[in-house]
């Protein structure tokens, strides 16, 4: 190795991290890449953002105050440190990696890919960048496989043909590659290169992936200037080219189960005609859109949240909540029209439901008598309880509570009271079938509402206190809201909180957001728990099993919060959001 | 000759005895153990004074406990018995825990159940007659055996007959007369939240005769006098015998033995010392005499195999489960009943599937490279493997297909795991 070399890699290094960031100088011919894609493509992704991203490097905010956090530490402890690596890398491919890599995709990088069912997918790259850069890439990669092959480089970094003035390597079965004038073209077969260079130039031609409408329209709603990677999937094709796995995702919409727990814009989004995604990395941020494009009328237009409703607003965020969201889950529809919306198959279970639930109303029909009258907004919010002293769990974890609106507060909120009451007794009855402990009922006064609670008799000191003791289950009705709770602590504090009007308006559509602070509080209580959990359940060692528990909760302290919100941006587009804010403010 | 007789001190072991004394007084041992173990002496003093597990273990049963989960116990007894820093306590805390069988089916609580298996680890090497009075007294044991129904006027006789029947006498030594006065002695004894209460005003405190002694009999007299009783040292010494030595011992030996019991003030643990050092234990009789258990069986293959760090004890105990041994869930009063009930169609098949899927990484990768020893090529596999898994000696035909296996293996790791897969499906292997 050239110690020259090394020494000007090793100077350079630092440049990794501080390098401003310059703006992409655009290269003469700047078709779009994805232009320079078969139309057939099914499976497309471009990366924007990524010559702006390794220019900055390591310097990067976001991944700087990854590396300055306990999870930087794990990382180099893990794999060394990424500085050092990015220079070993450098040496060994004879540049600063970093900079190569954005010299040669500033003028765009784009994938593509025909899934094959039972054989080999068709992948095809186009890429535009510095013509110097691409050259003495070629070069040396052409020299290393040269070297590896014991081929006289010259043999292979010579082209072996050229096709409309594009040099073209064939190398093997499963890479035909072209380059000129610092656009690279590759693909698995040599005639889906030769077609990718003839699109070249021809910015008309139908061809050509771009001429896609569905990708045209994905491309010009979906993809914003801030985007690190977006990709783009044409599902309808995929149900029929790729693994059974997909046809299964998209089936999910006609389950009821998968309706109720998901809510109808994660359950239909796999259904959707095509799909986009965009990852995004902010200062303090890390994205990712999720993006249906016409999904399938019914279900999704009778179950997704009507575009001009807001979820109520939810009790004020404390200090050290673990968890809030609002979701949007239209029972009475789910119910009144479960003949249209689900498969026959499912349909007793749907009568078996109503049986069920008459028992706690009252014998009421309660797809006529009492969804109707809720609210489909539900929220949610979630946080550590003060357990009783005689009564902390040994694995305590925190309350959470549902709160959800009735349209006929005078008469519901006694029914719904009454449910809750019905339910442990039941619970009740069952425990006393199996000499298990019961809960007793109690009424409490609490600023004006009445919080109806059960609880375990208290655990004798010195004989454990189990799980169950994590329950308390409470409900209270205030004003048109009725709260149900795992724990009367926590129905206490959002009863009080809605009585005094203390309430905070959350984001417009489904949304749930977790404190990263908080989960890693749980991680650490419970540290020993897991750790023995994981010993037991996945065969670890102690040392290995700790480890990954203490990263687990590294992770989960770096990250301040992750937000879920779903959207339903057109009539037919629905859209989900993934957000992890890291390292600054909320 | 004396059934008792016993070898002297120092004497040398050979690789087959040394195998058998692990297998039978601990869970077997991997080459590294077998191969210092030349000294008898050393060997026992290697398995008598291990008792300690590690920390993270012991310190973390609790909140284990608290998600009253029985899969989470079994897993966890299983890691115990894996990871053989216990080895003898937790063959004998097994064995209570067959005799004196209660299940979590009905018990419906881990807590009691673990709280059970403790005593036998703490007492199971001890003094038997205490022992017996404390699970008498013990929470689970009395939900089990309905000790919270037995009040004064209403006899719940179930404790009362398992007393008698399986835990101190056995059937013969006893009438039904003996059941229903012991029952009234026993009456009052029950749980309260997770502990035993004697509730004074349930106790029947009239006059009863048990085992032809009359009284004001109260729950301790009766197991008193089962101690009492002839037949229970012989019960006892039986029951140890079965286990540990041959599944069917002699009246003679019996007798011998329960008299070695009382010697030893019935302390079990001097009982096995001298046991494990008798012709009786040591001799031919006891060699593969029974079919082994599930849990024995399993845990010996992975501890033999120097493997069982590499496999989850929560999947192995729900092999064991498979094979019909499911921890802390006897079928019945009488525990399991083990012998040829180990293997019938459904179990054998699932033996079969566990050990050959062990071996041939069919579930989680194992790596077997060592097992045998690290400098053991492909022609010296069949040798290595039946010197380790089947020391006492493997015949001919079994031999002759071990061999052939290794030579028709494609690869050295196909024809290490084929010849693995292979003997422990043998039907020989899971004699014990």
């Amino acid at each position: 190795m050239n110690p020259m070399l090394v020494h000007a890699l090793l100077c350079a290094a630092p440049l990794v991290h501080s390098a401003p960031i310059a703006v992409a100088a655009d290269p003469a011919a700047p078709q779009d890449v994805a232009a320079l894609l078969p139309a057939e493509v099914e499976v497309y992704a471009e990366a924007p953002g990524l010559p702006a991203l390794c220019r900055q490097g390591l310097r990067h905010p976001l991944l700087a105050s990854v590396l300055d956090s306990p999870v930087g530490d794990l990382i180099r402890d893990e794999v060394g440190s990424p500085g050092l690596l990015l220079v070993g890398l450098s040496v060994k491919v004879g540049r600063p990696v970093l900079p190569a890599i954005a010299k040669l995709t500033e003028g765009g990088l784009a994938v593509g890919l025909v899934p094959r069912k039972g054989g080999k997918p068709l992948v095809c790259v186009a890429a535009r960048g510095d013509a110097a850069e691409w050259k003495s890439v070629l070069e040396a990669a052409l020299g290393m496989v040269a070297e590896s092959e014991g081929l006289p480089p010259a043999d292979l970094i010579a082209p072996q043909r050229t096709v409309d003035g594009m040099h073209v390597w064939d190398l093997g079965d499963t890479l035909v590659m072209a380059h000129a004038d610092g656009l690279f073209l590759a693909a698995s077969d040599a005639a889906t290169l030769e077609r990718m260079i003839a699109l070249r130039g021809d910015r008309a031609a139908e061809t050509s992936l771009a001429a896609n409408l569905d990708f045209q329209r994905a491309r010009s709603a979906y993809r914003t200037d801030a985007a690190l990677v977006w990709s783009w999937l044409d599902l309808a094709a995929l149900e029929t080219s790729a693994d059974d796995g997909l046809g299964e995702l998209r089936a999910i919409q006609t389950q009821p189960a998968a309706q109720l727990l998901l809510g109808s814009t994660l359950a239909n989004l796999g259904g959707a005609q095509s799909g986009a995604l965009e990852l995004r990395l902010g200062a303090t941020s890390l994205e990712l859109d999720v993006v249906g494009l016409d999904a399938p009328e019914g279900v999704a237009a009778k179950l997704v949240a009507p575009r001009k409703t807001s979820p109520p607003a939810l009790p004020a965020q404390v200090d050290g909540e673990t968890a809030r969201g609002s979701v949007y889950r239209d029972f009475a529809t789910v119910f009144r029209e479960r003949v249209d919306l689900f498969p026959p198959g499912v349909q007793p279970a749907f009568a078996e439901a109503t049986s069920n639930l008459a028992l706690f109303f009252g014998g009421k029909d309660v797809a006529d008598d009492v969804l109707p009258k809720l609210d489909p907004w539900i929220g949610f919010v979630s946080r550590p309880v003060a357990f009783d002293e005689r009564a902390i769990p040994e694995v305590p974890l925190p309350g959470a509570a549902i709160l959800v609106r009735t349209t006929e507060p005078e008469t519901m909120g006694p029914e719904l009271v009454a449910a809750v009451q019905s339910l442990l007794s039941i619970l009740n009855i069952e425990a006393a079938q199996q000499q298990q402990p019961i809960l007793t009922v109690n009424l409490e006064l609490h600023e004006g509402t009445t919080i109806t609670y059960g609880r375990y008799r208290a655990p004798v000191q010195d004989e454990g206190v189990d799980l169950r003791y994590n329950l308390e289950p409470a409900c209270a009705m205030v004003g048109d809201t009725f709260v149900l709770g795992t724990h009367r602590a926590l129905v206490k504090e959002l009863a009080g909180q809605l009585a005094r009007g203390e309430l905070t308006q959350p984001p417009r559509g489904e949304s749930l957001e977790l404190s990263g602070a908080e989960v890693a509080r749980i991680i650490a209580a419970n540290e020993e728990t897991l750790v023995l959990g994981a010993v037991l359940e996945d065969g670890k060692s102690e040392a290995q099993a700790r480890k990954e528990i203490q990263g687990l909760g590294a992770v989960a302290g770096l990250i301040d919060a992750l937000r879920l919100e779903t959207a339903r941006p057109a009539a037919r587009d629905l859209r989900a959001s993934l957000k992890l804010l890291i390292g600054g403010e909320r | 000759m004396s059934p008792t007789r016993s070898r002297s001190a120092g004497k040398r072991l050979d690789a087959a005895t040394a195998a058998h004394v692990y297998r039978r007084a601990g869970f077997g041992a991997d080459l590294e153990r077998r191969e210092g173990a030349t000294d008898l002496d050393a060997v026992l003093a290697d398995l008598f004074e291990r008792r300690e597990h590690d920390a993270l273990y012991t310190r973390g049963v609790s909140a284990l406990l608290s998600l009253e989960d029985v899969e989470r116990l079994q897993a966890w007894w299983m890691s115990l018995i894996l990871r053989d820093r216990a080895p003898l306590v937790e063959r004998v805390a097994l064995l209570w825990h067959d005799h004196f069988a209660t299940s979590n089916d009905k018990v419906l609580d881990v807590r009691l159940m673990h709280a059970q298996v403790q005593l036998f680890r703490d007492h199971g090497l001890g003094d038997f007659r205490e022992l017996l009075h404390a699970v008498a007294k013990d929470p689970a044991m009395l939900v089990w055996l309905d000790g919270n129904a037995n009040r004064s006027g209403h006899p719940n006789e179930n404790f009362a007959r398992e007393v008698l029947e399986l835990f101190g006498l056995g059937i013969g030594n006893y009438d039904e007369r003996d059941v229903q006065e012991a029952a009234r002695a026993f009456s009052g004894w029950g749980v309260d939240g997770r502990r035993f209460v004697n509730r004074e005003h349930f106790h029947d405190d009239s006059t009863k005769e048990v085992l032809g002694t009359r009284g004001a009999l109260d729950g301790d007299d009766v197991v008193d006098l089962v101690l009492a009783h002839p037949a229970c040292a012989r019960h006892v010494a039986r029951t140890l015998l079965a286990e540990f030595a041959v599944p069917e011992p002699s009246n003679a030996e019996v007798a011998e033995w329960a008299r070695v019991l009382k010697r030893v003030d019935w302390s079990v643990e001097r009982f096995l010392e001298q046991l494990f050092r008798s012709d009786l234990f040591l001799g031919p009789a006891s060699r593969r005499a029974r079919i082994a258990g599930p849990v024995e069986l399993t845990a010996t293959t992975l501890i033999t195999l120097g493997v069982a760090d590499q496999v989850a004890p929560a999947d192995v105990a729900e092999a064991c489960g498979e094979m019909g041994q499911s921890l802390y869930r006897p079928p019945s009063v009488k525990g399991w009943d083990g012998g040829r009930t180990w293997v019938h169609a459904g179990t054998w098949l699932a033996r079969h599937n566990r050990f050959s899927g062990l071996a041939q990484a069919h579930g989680e990768r194992v790596d077997l490279s060592t097992s045998f020893g690290a400098d053991v090529d492909t022609p010296q596999l069949a040798d290595a493997a039946c010197a380790l898994l089947l020391p006492d000696g493997a015949d001919a035909p079994l031999r002759e297909a071990l061999a052939r296996a290794a030579q028709e293996a494609k690869t050295d790791d196909d024809a290490l795991r084929d010849v693995t897969a292979l003997l422990l499906t043998a039907p020989e292997y899971h004699l014990i």
